[in-house]
């Protein structure tokens, strides 16, 4: 259902989810990585497809494609959109 | 004629190489930033008078410190100065490669901009006023299409403006909310004071997100202490009003800015309906498709790189086995150690160097060309769940198949990985990869003592290789990189026709790199190896009175517990030249039945030592010579043969050990 | 459009069926001489690769018979492996040829460009305009 508050790891195939915050445990280079891709609060991401094994995931973000790890999206909490 | 040093810098995949080479043609200085893998490219062109020197920065999403690459940029502008920076942005793209500007604008740099590949913006209907751009930002922008050389000459026309002083670079800031401004003005104009050379509102920027490098960089300073715990305390009490980290908000509201500028400058016409690249994307990720077209893609390029340039190398083998074969004939009766320094120390030196070229030189193009297609980034995405359990990085899984075929371009090819301790790593264990010319040895031993079991006996070395490869991956990890982690975080650029010109650049690039760095390791080695062989004079080449075999029985004690003999060690000191030759020195040092003397001297369980000792004990010299110069240091050179040897060695032994307990 | 995406289904199945079969005879042709033509070599990896292609084409298949756009993802990517061992089959025979006619290496003795015309090579080629029209028609978005 919509609006439900999810990690960025969780969003299935097709999702769409809305930034709305971090953990509060994330490892300072993966933050500065991430925000420097332009994943900051209030910005929608999609959720493209797993790679072969299940793990990296592939996202659309501003207008490009990006590829994350479970280990480093699961830090990123979306609202479902 | 005046001088002047120009940066370029941008996100990767934005055809950064192809501006680069198109501003400086193909001749360019490449080597490495010191110490480290990452490649530095230096280029120059003369134009109107200016002698302009290009220096390519590494591909860098942003100036943080965190990873090596975006350190290498960072630290080049800050301590190096460059006159002016020329900042790539894929107009494809523009919201996310603002990012890396404004940062470079706060830093107080002049950067000229680059608009590239406004002609794929264009099919995707996408345009982009950089006449606004321009006014928006205070700094020129130059339309460019670096595939076609379009805009190119422009941006060279700005530089030398600037140079004339004919160009503004209006200074920039970023409003940022109330507390953080404030935090910065003061921080600020205290650095400014212990040094006014610094661009102290961008350090400030750093000292509140808590840069370690910058922290490191302030700290040496007289009072750098202070300002570091004032920094702490201001990002402190920013935590406590926002609710987030400095960097979250500086990071947000460098964002709402470029929002802002992007909404201005940018007009989206019809969209193509069908995304090509994500069609497919959907064939190559496919769960089950995904991994099948991965192998055959890598039997390709195996096929392409050694049955398609067979021809050329054994071209390269018959011109100087010939030229040898003349001088022979022709010194010999004259000065015998002239023809043989002629002919087996100098043309045998060359031709060992340029034997490896033909590989290279197609190896480099079918990589060049996946990459440049789009297919390298998905093949690290698809992989990386498969390496990050040997401690390795998605991109690292090429240069391991490589391997099998041969070392030398396999490491050359860790260049695309990001990071420089998965490059680092899979270097350093790519020799224990079985490639193709320790082949002969393999199946020789197998076929004497193995009988029907030697094909067996062979793939376990293969097994035995890519185990050990995997072993050493996470202990190098747990020594010297434990605790960092390392962000997996990539950009999957879309698919594109490949440009032959870029790809044959790079190639280019690559070949007169292996010639000139590692062609005159091989050579020295070539040349000290064939005097030792040579000498003394009235011995047989390499035979066993030479001084390499003298060399060998001082070796002897050394391999007796493994059961070798001085010959066997002579065989293995030529290994250390080209594993290939091994055989040809079995059969010079034992005779033309040396098949028959070896299985009389070994039993098969130190024969199988042999073979894993083999596998393990150092790569050849042309690997080595490419370990220095793809990780530009000979520590990590001599780490790798001191560590080779060590395991070859305990391994061999171990071997044997439990042979002599069941024989 | 809607109409061409029935045909490429039906030449998708076609495909599809023709690469998996030579691909499994390749592979079987390695270790027993099973259907013993020149045009098609005992390879394994060969084989692997061929059958890859066609089980790509497979994937295909109903979709384009479904009139679904995205089913052109599996013959396009079936198309351009085609097209890329095609072009890599020609240069190893070309390679081939110089190594025996060129080079007269003793390996080659008694080599004839018949040895290395493997019908992945023909077919490829045959294919190749194909793709070009697909190419085509993606490029000026006959949607």
């Amino acid at each position: 259902m919509g609006n439900e508050i999810v990690r960025l790891s969780e969003l299935d195939k097709g999702e769409v989810g809305e930034i709305i915050g971090y953990e509060k445990d994330i490892p300072s280079s993966i933050r500065s990585k991430i925000l420097s891709m332009g994943l900051t609060r209030g910005v929608r991401v999609e959720m493209i497809r797993p790679a072969i094994f299940g793990d990296p995931l592939e996202f659309r973000v501003r207008g490009f494609n990006l590829s994350l790890r479970r280990s480093e999206a699961q830090y990123v909490l979306v609202k479902k959109v | 004629m005046r001088k002047v040093r120009v940066a370029v810098i941008g996100n990767p995949n934005v055809g950064k190489s192809t501006l680069f080479n198109a501003l400086t043609g193909a001749k360019q200085y490449i080597g490495n930033w010191p110490g480290v893998t990452v490649e530095k490219k230096e280029g120059e062109r003369i134009w109107r008078g200016i002698k302009i020197r290009f220096v390519d920065l590494p591909g860098s999403y942003g100036l943080g410190a965190a990873s090596i690459d975006e350190k290498i940029a960072r630290d080049y502008i800050l301590l190096e100065k460059p006159d002016y920076v020329i900042d790539i942005i894929d107009a494809s793209n523009l919201e996310r490669n603002l990012y890396l500007t404004l940062d470079l604008l706060e830093m107080g740099v002049k950067v000229i901009i680059s608009l590239n590949m406004i002609d794929i913006a264009a099919s995707k209907g996408i345009r982009i006023n950089h006449e606004k751009l321009s006014e928006l930002l205070g700094v020129p922008v130059v339309p460019t299409i670096a595939i076609r050389e379009k805009g190119i000459d422009k941006l060279c026309d700005v530089v030398v403006n600037a140079v004339n002083g004919d160009v503004i670079f209006k200074p920039f800031k970023i409003k940022y909310p109330k507390e953080v401004e404030e935090a910065i003005q003061e921080l600020s104009s205290i650095i400014a004071d212990i040094d006014s050379k610094l661009p102290s509102r961008w350090i400030a920027l750093k000292l509140l997100t808590g840069d370690e490098d910058i922290k490191r960089k302030i700290s040496e300073y007289k009072d750098g202490a202070l300002i570091i715990a004032r920094a702490e305390e201001l990002a402190e009490k920013i935590r406590s009003i926002y609710g987030e980290d400095v960097e979250i908000v500086i990071a947000e509201a460098r964002y709402q800015l470029i929002g802002k500028i992007v909404e201005k400058v940018i007009s989206v016409g019809a969209k193509p309906e069908i995304d090509v690249s994500d069609l497919i994307d959907r064939v190559v990720t496919h769960r089950i498709l995904g991994l099948p077209i991965f192998i055959s893609i890598l039997w390709a390029m195996f096929l392409f790189t050694f049955n398609v340039a067979q021809p050329l190398v054994d071209l390269i083998d018959i011109a100087f086995s010939q030229a040898a074969e003349y001088v022979h004939a022709t010194l010999d009766s004259s000065n015998p150690m002239l023809a043989s320094l002629i002919a087996d120390g100098i043309l045998t030196g060359f031709g060992s160097i340029l034997v490896f070229v033909p590989n290279i030189f197609f190896l480099f193009l079918a990589m060049a060309f996946l990459e440049d297609v789009g297919y390298m980034a998905r093949a690290a995405f698809n992989m990386d769940r498969v390496m990050k359990k040997m401690g390795l990085h998605g991109k690292s899984v090429i240069p391991l198949i490589l391997g099998m075929g041969c070392n030398v371009p396999a490491i050359m090819s860790t260049r695309t990985i990001e990071s420089e301790e998965d490059r680092l790593v899979t270097i350093l264990i790519n020799p224990l990869i079985p490639c193709s010319a320790r082949l002969p040895i393999f199946i020789m031993l197998a076929a004497i003592f193995f009988g029907r079991y030697a094909s067996v006996a062979v793939l376990s070395m293969y097994l035995l290789g890519f185990l050990l490869a995997i072993m050493i991956a996470l202990m190098l990890r747990k020594l010297f990189f434990r605790g960092k982690v390392f962000p997996f975080v990539m950009e999957l650029p879309p698919y594109r026709m490949p440009s032959w010109k870029t790809i044959s650049i790079h190639v280019w690039n690559r070949g007169s790199k292996f010639l000139k760095k590692a062609g005159w390791i091989i050579f020295s080695v070539s040349i000290v190896l064939w005097f030792l062989a040579y000498m003394p004079p009235e011995a047989e080449f390499g035979g066993s009175e030479s001084w390499l075999a003298q060399l060998g029985k001082l070796f002897e004690p050394v391999f007796l517990p493994l059961g070798y003999n001085w010959q066997i060690a002579v065989a293995l000191i030529f290994g250390f030249l080209a594993k290939e030759i091994m055989i040809d020195a079995f059969a010079i040092l034992m005779g033309d039945n040396y098949e028959t003397v070896l299985a009389g001297m070994l039993t098969p369980f130190q024969a199988y030592a042999l073979m894993a000792f083999v596998l393990v004990y150092v790569p050849c010299m042309a690997t080595l010579a490419v370990i220095k110069t793809e990780t530009g240091s000979w520590k990590w050179t001599i780490f790798t043969v001191t560590y080779e040897l060590i395991l070859a060695y305990v391994l061999a032994f171990f071997i044997t050990f439990i042979g002599s307990l069941i024989w | 459009m809607k109409k061409h995406l029935r045909y490429l289904g039906f030449i998708s199945a076609i495909l599809s069926i023709t690469y998996i079969l030579i691909g499994v005879i390749e592979i079987a042709n390695t270790y027993v001489s099973f259907i013993p033509l020149l045009i098609l070599p005992g390879d394994p990896m060969g084989g692997f690769v061929s059958i890859t292609i066609g089980l790509i084409f497979a994937h295909g298949i109903k979709e384009l018979y479904r009139g679904d756009y995205r089913g052109l993802s599996f013959i396009l990517v079936g198309l351009i492996m085609t097209t890329v061992f095609a072009g890599l089959y020609t240069l190893i025979l070309i390679a081939d040829a110089i190594e025996c006619y060129v080079l007269t290496s003793e390996e080659f003795i008694g080599w004839t460009i018949l040895n290395d015309l493997r019908i992945e090579l023909m077919l490829g080629w045959i294919l190749f305009p194909l793709l070009l029209w697909l190419k085509v028609q993606l490029s000026s978005n006959a949607e």
